[in-house]
């Protein structure tokens, strides 16, 4: 099977459980940075999944294009 | 985007993350916390996402792990174990991940591969920032000069 976007969704949402418990279930202030550390890397992940598997995004240029930004954007 | 590099890189990932959260020792704990950014940079790379997966390498293992490594080593005095777990934390972890994947799952137009694209290169993000984003990229050069110019306008009145 090739990933698909739930896949990597759901790894993602896996990562970010991870960091929620070391950011409430550690004392320690290294401990808790560590975990909303890990928690800003899932979110990360999750613009760069939604911008590889969305189609029209990432198969053209679309910051070129007019009618996507005003559609989409609105800018 | 294929199958095997990804299961076991995600394998990868999430081990060293949940090491991260459970070590006692607060240096295992950081160094399990590298190799998970490594493992984010390496999905990113596979992704097709490498400006963002190099940015990650040099900004996260090249300086806040190595920040935080120094923190560690300097102020040796106080770190030690870390007492105990808190079962409540680890609760509300398993049930964040139980509903966020309960979500996904019911989600049906998230169940969708990966369309083939054109490679994205450096060039290519330079040209949309220099022509679509030229005022938001403006603006986030205005932002940290004046961080960088607050900093040393405290660094300043600390040494009078």
């Amino acid at each position: 099977v090739t990933p698909t976007l739930q896949v990597v969704l759901i790894v993602s949402a896996a990562l970010f459980s991870a960091g929620l418990l070391a950011a409430l279930s550690r004392r320690h202030a290294i401990f808790i940075l560590i975990g909303i550390e890990m928690m800003l890397g899932a979110a990360n992940l999750n613009f760069i999944a939604f911008w590889r598997f969305w189609p029209s995004i990432a198969a053209t240029d679309w910051y070129y294009d007019r009618d996507f930004l005003n559609r989409y954007c609105c800018c | 985007m294929s199958s095997v590099p990804f299961v076991l890189i995600a394998v990868l990932t999430l081990a060293a993350a949940l090491a991260a959260a459970t070590l006692q020792k607060l240096m295992h704990a950081t160094l399990s916390f590298a190799l998970t950014f490594v493992g984010v940079a390496a999905l990113f790379f596979l992704l097709g996402a490498e400006f963002v997966g190099l940015a990650l390498i040099f900004v996260y293992i090249g300086a806040v792990a190595v920040l935080v490594v120094f923190t560690i080593l300097l102020t040796r005095r106080d770190v030690g174990k870390d007492r105990g777990v808190n079962w409540g934390g680890a609760f509300l972890a398993v049930a964040m991940f139980g509903g966020l994947t309960w979500a996904i799952l019911k989600t049906q137009s998230v169940a969708i591969a990966a369309p083939h694209i054109r490679a994205l290169t450096v060039r290519r993000i330079g040209e949309a920032l220099m022509t679509s984003y030229v005022w938001p990229l403006q603006c986030v050069g205005l932002l940290l000069t004046a961080a960088l110019i607050g900093a040393l306008v405290l660094v300043m009145e600390e040494k009078q």
